[in-house]
């Protein structure tokens, strides 16, 4: 079962990423808190939303940035002090900046280069055909759209054959055939014993994953688990449900007396209820209209989006 | 799908190769035809006013000596004091300083490379991009100012080795900017107008910490021209602009690993 808050973990033999007791500061806002985990091989995602953290903890395990407090290994070695460390790791970063007046071909050749690949050239090739970009191509990256920059990014994460890859939201932009392409192609580089670390805002994207999830939200990791695991741990929550209705004071009583509704808040012409069961209130919502002689005009769920879930993670602390 | 991309055989790029490798891609990235046009137009002005200047020069009325001394204050007021800093610094804070505003440092910061020759490279690149501008301008305005005379090419020469060791020097300097501070460009400008303008008027300690004393040193000992001022030898000439361009690529060095990579 998934665990909400873990304890530091112990040290791990086969981690190839360890976090521990991090947390990162800009002036008077923490923007990571006291996160500790590890990662092995294979694919893990950091969900969360946006703002809350994710790209910054990726910073940390890159040495971009120190980390305020904690330390950070990659392959046992701290990423902003060793030099051989660095080229272990493939960043795709989040932001969308290339070398403009570059081709895709010079650009990743250039990534290659300075990755200290062998034969820069070939290996270009074979990263930009891995995303399906075209290597004879001639023009400028600057013309490119959001997908094809991003697939960009992902050849020169990609180039030098890395045993870390951490990629910064790296399905933004991409089409719906492409994104099942790159999330075949992680789970290929995972099996290859790998580690892939992916970061996404979208809860359904992580799905497809079918990874270990770390979520992360305000600067915290909420919980780790599996996909199956956090949603049942997600189900653990109240769902919070507004009611409009023309007689909210007695269906509220109703609701509670039937022990569907936890809470209840009564308004003029709503009610909004917090349940464990929102299948029962679904069920129950209209005979009890019928059974009340009320008008029950609109039934909406007010939690169902990923932030208010974070929140839960979040509070549950 | 998942073929396998092929290993790498070795695990740092040999310093050389590293600076190669930035000075190729910043080149091309510093080139854009926005400064091109501003900084060559500026440039062109310098040629234009110097060759104006020499026009005017009534035949007789002035010797050759007068006329070497006006191109050499020419070559001096307006390629040493306003030319060359200026473009060092448009081409110098921005070689880095943009890469860190765009985020594209980090293509060359998370590499297995040493922080040196990363700078190295990208001066190598601003000064590159900057020589031509500075150096040309100045050589032909000085010369044309001095209305072609006898002895004028010696005050070309010596203005493009000015102008191509001050370039060179605030280089370094402006790439150190780039990497200290946000907005380079108005700091720097403050720099050149406030310090490398008025210094050299402010008595002999001021003027030996600013550049431009160093650059019309060379100018006025290389054309072995006297044109009012007490200039340095040229070895110290020589010895400061070149302690400043490195003290400033090592700052700056320091400075890129030490910096917060978005």
């Amino acid at each position: 079962m998934s665990t909400v808050l873990p304890p530091p973990p112990p040290p791990d033999a086969s981690a190839m990423v360890e976090v521990n007791g991090v947390s990162k500061v800009f002036g008077d806002v923490v923007a990571v808190s006291d996160v500790s985990f590890t990662v092995r091989a294979g694919v893990t995602a950091l969900l969360g939303p946006n703002g809350a953290g994710k790209s910054t903890l990726f910073r940390v395990m890159c040495g971009l940035t120190p980390p305020t407090k904690g330390t950070v290994r990659v392959l046992g070695a701290d990423a902003r002090r060793d030099r051989d460390v660095r080229g272990r790791i493939g960043l795709a970063p989040q932001q969308d900046g290339l070398f403009d007046r570059l081709s895709a071909w010079e650009f990743v050749t250039l990534a290659a280069a300075t990755e200290a690949v062998a034969e820069p050239e070939p290996a270009a090739r074979r990263a930009l055909g891995i995303v399906d970009l075209d290597p004879d191509d001639s023009k400028r990256v600057s013309g490119f759209s959001k997908g094809m920059r991003q697939r960009v990014k992902l050849a020169a994460a990609l180039v030098h054959d890395p045993e870390v890859l951490i990629l910064d939201e790296p399905l933004t932009g991409l089409d719906p055939v492409q994104r099942r392409r790159m999330i075949e192609l992680f789970h290929g580089l995972g099996d290859e014993g790998r580690c892939v670390l992916v970061s996404s805002h979208v809860l359904e994207e992580v799905a497809r994953l079918g990874s270990r999830i770390l979520v992360i939200a305000q600067g915290r990791l909420a919980a780790t688990g599996d996909y199956r695991e956090l949603r049942e741990l997600m189900d653990d929550r109240p769902h919070r449900i507004r009611i409009s209705v023309d007689r909210p004071r007695h269906f509220a009583a109703a609701l509670v007396e039937s022990g569907t509704a936890v809470g209840v808040s009564v308004g003029a012409d709503s009610l909004v209820v917090d349940t464990r069961d929102v299948d029962r209130l679904g069920r129950e919502v209209a005979p009890l209209a019928q059974r009340l002689d009320a008008r029950l005009s609109r039934v909406v769920p007010l939690d169902e989006d990923l932030e208010s879930v974070f929140r839960y993670l979040v509070e549950k602390r | 799908m998942t073929a396998p991309v092929p290993s790498r055989t070795r695990r740092h790029v040999p310093s050389l190769r590293a600076a190669a490798l930035t000075y190729r891609v910043l080149v091309r990235q510093v080139l854009t035809p926005g400064k091109m046009v501003a900084l060559g137009g500026l440039g062109a002005l310098m040629m234009l006013v110097g060759w104006l200047v020499g026009l005017n020069t009534v035949e007789g009325e002035r010797g050759a000596a007068d006329l070497l001394r006006d191109g050499a204050g020419y070559a001096d007021g307006f390629g040493l004091i306003i030319i060359v800093p200026i473009v060092s610094l448009v081409f110098g804070s921005s070689v880095l300083g943009e890469t860190r505003e765009d985020g594209t440092l980090v293509y060359l910061w998370l590499r297995p490379m040493t922080r040196a020759p990363v700078v190295v490279g990208a001066a190598a690149a601003a000064a590159t991009a900057a020589l031509p501008l500075t150096v040309i301008p100045t050589a032909v305005g000085g010369w044309l100012a001095a209305d072609r005379v006898a002895g004028s090419a010696d005050v070309a020469l010596a203005a493009a080795a000015a102008a191509a060791l001050g370039t060179a020097a605030y280089s370094s300097l402006f790439v150190l900017i780039g990497l200290l501070v946000k907005k380079p460009i108005i700091w720097g400008i403050g720099y050149v107008l406030l310090w490398e303008g008025l210094a050299v008027g402010l008595g002999d300690f001021a003027a030996r910490l600013s550049l431009r004393g160093y650059t019309r040193s060379v100018l006025s000992r290389v054309g072995e021209i006297d044109y009012g001022f007490d200039p340095h030898t040229t070895t110290t000439a020589l010895v400061v602009l070149a302690a400043v361009s490195v003290a400033g690529l090592a700052l700056a060095a320091i400075r890129l690993n030490r910096l917060e990579v978005d």
